[in-house]
C-alpha cells in the first residue's frame, strides 16, 4: 500500500468513527444539568449520555474544573420529579475526593459511589468498568496524559453504558487527541470584586470527537460564570460572553 | 375454633343472609406444613444469627415445649408461629439490638407476613412480649426490653403472656387478676396450690427464671472443594485451572442444595519454607448472594489478578461461606423493567449496581468501593465515613447514635469546603504581613504562590476533652492565577498547612 494510500485508508477511518460518534450524539437527546447557565455553554445544549466530557484546568489543579463537572453532572444525579435519582461514580486514584464539598455543591452522598484505583492499571479498568455499567450515570475521574487506546476504549464504554464520563485534566493535555465530546477550558477570575462565590471563564473548545473534528459552523467561545456560594446557583454573565472566531483555539 | 364457630363469627347468624358462605374460603389447618414452612423461615434468619430455633424448647428430660408439670401438647407456645434466635453477639452488625429487630420485622414484613419482633433477655420473656404486643398500642412495632428491664416490661403484661391454661386464665380473671404485676403479688405457695406446678413453670419460663435452651436448627454441611496434588505445582495456569474446577465444584453444590453465598474463600497452602506462612486464605465478597457458577468464577478470577500465588503448593480448597436460603421476588405476570433491584439488607440497589461493585471489589479490594456518609464532626477529616455498599442501611440505624447526616444539606456554602481533601495537611511556607494574618504568599509543589484574596479565618477547633483534638484557622485563598486552595494556620505553634485544593 502506498503512502497516499494508507493516509487515505486512516482518513476514511477516522470519519468512520467519527461518524459513529456523531450518530450517538444525534440519536441521544441532551439532558439539563439544572443550571441554564451551563446549559447555554454545553454545545448539546446540555449532557449528552454515551459521551465523554472533558474539563480542563486552565492554570493549576485549583482553578475549579472538577467543581463545574459536578455542579453539570448534578441535572443526572439529582432525583427528578417523575424519575429515580442517578448515580455519580467517583474514580478516585489518591481517594481525596472529599464529599462534603460535593454535598455543599447540591449533590447528594446517598448518590455517589467512591472507588479507589491505586495503580494506574486498576484506575484505567476501573474507570472503564464504571462508564460500561448501566448503573452509572455519571462517572467522574482526573486523568492526566491518557493513551488513545485507553481513551476509546473509555469512550466505547460510555457508549455502551449510557452514562456520561466527565474526566477533569490539566492543560498540558491541549494539544493531544481527544475521544470526548466537548472540552471545557475553566480559569477562575482573578480579583473581581462582587458579593459572594466563586468565577470563571468558561471556554469551549470543541463540540465534536477526534482531532479537529469539530462540528461544521460550531464556533468556539468564552463565558463567565458565577458559582453564588449561599443559593449553589450557577449564572451565565452574558454582557462579559463574546465569541473567539475559529482557529485560534490552542487545542490540537 | 371449630369450623361450625368460625362461619357463624364471619358470616353472621343463620338467616342473616350470610349462611350461603359465599366469599369464604375454608382452608384445613395444617400444622405439619406450618411447621415445615417456619422451618424455611428459620433458615432465612441464619442471615441475623446462626443460632436459630423453630421448635418449642424444653428443660432437660423433658419433651420439647412442656413446661414443668404440664401436658405436652397443650403450651401456646407449641403452636408453630415462632421463631426464637439468640442473638448474642450479633446486633452490633445493625447497629444495636433495636437496628437488628427492626431489620428482622422488615425481613418478613416485606414479603407479606405480619410479624411481631420482640427482644429480651430470655427466648420466654420475648416470647410473651411478641404475643402481647397490642397491649403496647403498637402492635407491629419492633419491641426491645432494655438488658435488666425484663421483669418490669412483664408486670405490665396481662396475664395471657404467660402462656397459662385458658381455666387458669379464667380463674385469675374472677379473682381479678388481670396483670402479671398482680400475680406476682400472690404468694407462690398460693399458686402452687390453686393452680398446680405447672403455673409456677409458666410463670418462671416467661421470667427468664430458667435456663431455657434452644434446639437450634442444625446448619447445612459445609459446601467445599478441595484437591491434593501428588507434588508441590508452582505453575500459575495450572492452579488457576484447578481453581476454577474447584469453583465450579463449589457453585453446583450450592445450586444442589438451593443455596447461594455471600463469600467465596480460596485457601492455598503451600510447602515453600518454614518463614511463610503455610496457609494463604483469599476471600470473595459479594453484595449480592449468587450460586451462578460462572459470575463466582469471574469474580475469584478478577480478585486473583491482584494476588500472587504462592510456589510449591500442595493442596487448593475452596468454601462457600454464608451460605443461605435464596430470596425469591415476588412474580409478576408481566415482565416489567425497573431501575431499581432489592437487597438482602433490605434495601434497593439501581439495576446492575451489584454486580458492578463485585467486579470492582474483587479486582481493587472491598475497601476500595464505598458509599460515602456525612457525619457530625468538627474536624473536616472525619466528617465523611466511608461504608461498602449494600450495607447502608445497618449504618443508617446505627449512625442514629453516632451522628450520621444522611439525607441532609451540609450547613457550609457551595465554595467553602475544597473538593480535593489532601490525606494528612501538608506544612507550608507562608508569608502573612501581620502575626496571625491572613497569608500573602505560600509555596506549594514547588511553586511561589501570591494570594490575591482570602476569606477567613474560621476557626475550626474540638474541645480539649477530645482525642486528638484539633484548633485551627481555615482561610480560603485564591492565587494570583485563579486557583483556590484552603490553607490553616495551627494555633499554639503558628504553623501553616494546605489541606485542601478547590479543584
Amino acid at each position: 500500500m502506498s503512502r497516499q494510500d494508507t493516509i487515505k485508508d486512516l482518513a476514511d477511518r477516522l470519519r468512520r468513527m467519527e461518524r459513529r460518534v456523531a450518530r450517538v450524539e444525534d440519536r441521544e437527546p441532551s439532558v439539563g444539568t439544572g443550571h441554564a447557565a451551563l446549559d447555554s455553554v454545553l454545545p448539546a445544549g446540555g449532557l449528552v449520555r454515551g459521551t465523554l466530557l472533558e474539563w480542563i484546568n486552565g492554570e493549576g489543579p485549583g482553578s475549579g474544573a472538577a467543581t463545574l463537572a459536578l455542579l453539570s453532572a448534578g441535572g443526572l444525579i439529582r432525583r427528578q420529579d417523575s424519575g429515580p435519582a442517578g448515580t455519580l461514580a467517583v474514580v478516585d486514584r489518591d481517594g481525596g475526593f472529599y464529599t462534603a464539598a460535593a454535598a455543599g455543591l447540591g449533590l447528594s452522598p446517598e448518590g455517589i459511589l467512591l472507588v479507589r484505583a491505586g495503580t494506574e492499571g486498576e484506575w484505567k479498568w476501573a474507570m472503564e468498568q464504571v462508564l460500561r455499567s448501566p448503573a452509572i450515570d455519571v462517572a467522574l475521574t482526573w486523568a492526566g496524559s491518557l493513551d488513545d487506546r485507553v481513551f476509546r476504549r473509555w469512550q466505547l464504554a460510555a457508549e455502551l453504558g449510557g452514562g456520561v464520563g466527565m474526566l477533569v485534566r490539566s492543560s498540558e493535555v491541549m494539544g493531544q487527541a481527544s475521544w470526548a465530546s466537548t472540552r471545557l477550558m475553566v480559569r477562575g477570575c482573578v480579583g473581581e470584586e462582587w458579593a459572594g462565590g466563586r468565577r470563571w471563564r468558561v471556554r469551549v473548545l470543541s463540540g465534536g470527537v477526534g482531532r479537529g473534528a469539530w462540528r461544521a459552523g460550531y464556533q468556539e467561545r468564552e463565558v463567565l460564570l458565577e458559582l453564588n456560594d449561599e443559593t449553589g446557583g450557577l449564572r451565565l454573565l452574558p454582557r462579559l460572553e463574546r465569541t473567539v472566531p475559529p482557529g485560534v483555539s490552542a487545542a490540537g | 375454633m371449630p369450623l361450625s364457630e368460625a362461619r357463624a363469627v364471619l358470616l353472621g347468624p343463620v338467616g342473616a343472609g350470610g349462611e350461603s358462605g359465599e366469599g369464604l374460603e375454608v382452608v384445613e389447618a395444617d400444622e405439619e406444613a406450618d411447621l415445615r414452612c417456619l422451618a424455611e423461615e428459620g433458615r432465612r434468619a441464619w442471615r441475623f444469627t446462626p443460632l436459630v430455633s423453630v421448635t418449642p424448647t424444653a428443660r432437660p428430660g423433658q419433651a420439647p415445649g412442656q413446661a414443668p408439670g404440664q401436658a405436652p401438647g397443650q403450651d401456646p407456645r407449641s403452636r408453630p408461629e415462632s421463631l426464637l434466635a439468640n442473638i448474642t453477639g450479633c446486633s452490633h452488625l445493625f447497629g444495636d439490638e433495636r437496628g437488628l429487630a427492626r431489620a428482622m420485622h422488615e425481613e418478613w414484613s416485606g414479603r407479606g407476613f405480619s410479624v411481631r419482633v420482640a427482644v429480651a433477655g430470655s427466648p420466654g420473656t420475648a416470647w410473651a412480649i411478641a404475643h402481647s404486643a397490642h397491649w403496647t398500642g403498637q402492635p407491629w412495632a419492633p419491641l426491645v426490653a432494655s438488658p435488666g428491664r425484663d421483669e418490669l416490661w412483664m408486670r405490665r403484661l396481662p396475664i395471657e403472656a404467660l402462656a397459662l391454661r385458658p381455666s387458669v386464665v379464667r380463674a385469675l380473671s374472677e379473682l381479678d387478676v388481670a396483670q402479671v404485676d398482680r400475680l406476682l403479688e400472690l404468694p407462690v405457695s398460693e399458686i402452687k396450690r390453686r393452680f398446680g406446678e405447672e403455673t409456677l413453670g409458666r410463670i418462671d419460663r416467661a421470667l427468664g427464671r430458667w435456663q431455657e435452651p434452644l434446639e437450634c436448627l442444625p446448619m447445612p454441611d459445609p459446601v467445599l472443594a478441595c484437591r491434593s496434588f501428588d507434588y508441590p505445582i508452582s505453575r500459575t495456569d495450572w492452579l488457576q485451572e484447578a481453581l476454577k474446577e474447584l469453583v465450579l465444584e463449589v457453585a453446583c453444590g450450592l445450586k444442589r442444595r438451593g443455596r447461594v453465598t455471600w463469600r467465596m474463600v480460596c485457601r492455598v497452602q503451600s510447602e515453600v519454607s518454614q518463614a511463610e506462612p503455610e496457609w494463604v486464605e483469599w476471600v470473595t465478597g459479594l453484595v449480592e448472594p449468587s450460586h451462578k457458577a460462572e459470575h463466582l468464577w469471574e469474580l475469584v478470577s478478577l480478585q486473583n489478578e491482584r494476588r500472587r500465588w504462592p510456589a510449591e503448593v500442595v493442596r487448593l480448597e475452596v468454601l462457600a461461606q454464608g451460605v443461605v436460603v435464596p430470596d425469591r421476588p415476588q412474580q409478576t405476570l408481566f415482565k416489567t423493567e425497573t431501575e431499581y433491584e432489592p437487597t438482602t439488607h433490605g434495601g434497593v440497589l439501581r439495576r446492575g449496581m451489584a454486580r458492578l461493585v463485585e467486579r470492582l471489589s474483587s479486582r481493587l479490594g472491598e475497601t476500595s468501593v464505598s458509599r460515602p456518609v456525612l457525619c457530625e464532626a468538627e474536624v473536616p477529616e472525619s466528617a465523611v465515613m466511608l461504608v461498602r455498599v449494600g450495607r447502608e442501611r445497618s449504618v443508617e440505624r446505627s449512625g442514629e447514635r453516632s451522628g450520621e447526616r444522611s439525607g441532609e444539606q451540609p450547613w457550609f456554602g457551595a465554595v467553602t469546603r475544597p473538593l480535593r481533601l489532601l490525606e494528612g495537611p501538608r506544612p507550608i511556607e507562608v508569608m502573612a504581613v501581620v502575626p496571625e494574618g491572613p497569608p500573602v504568599r505560600f509555596a506549594w509543589e514547588g511553586r511561589n504562590r501570591r494570594v490575591v484574596r482570602h476569606w477567613g479565618p474560621e476557626r475550626i477547633e474540638t474541645g480539649w476533652w477530645a482525642e486528638g483534638g484539633v484548633a485551627r484557622d481555615y482561610y480560603r485563598v485564591e492565587t494570583d492565577a485563579g486557583e483556590w486552595y484552603w490553607l490553616f494556620r495551627r494555633r499554639g505553634d503558628d504553623r501553616w498547612f494546605v489541606h485542601g485544593v478547590f479543584e
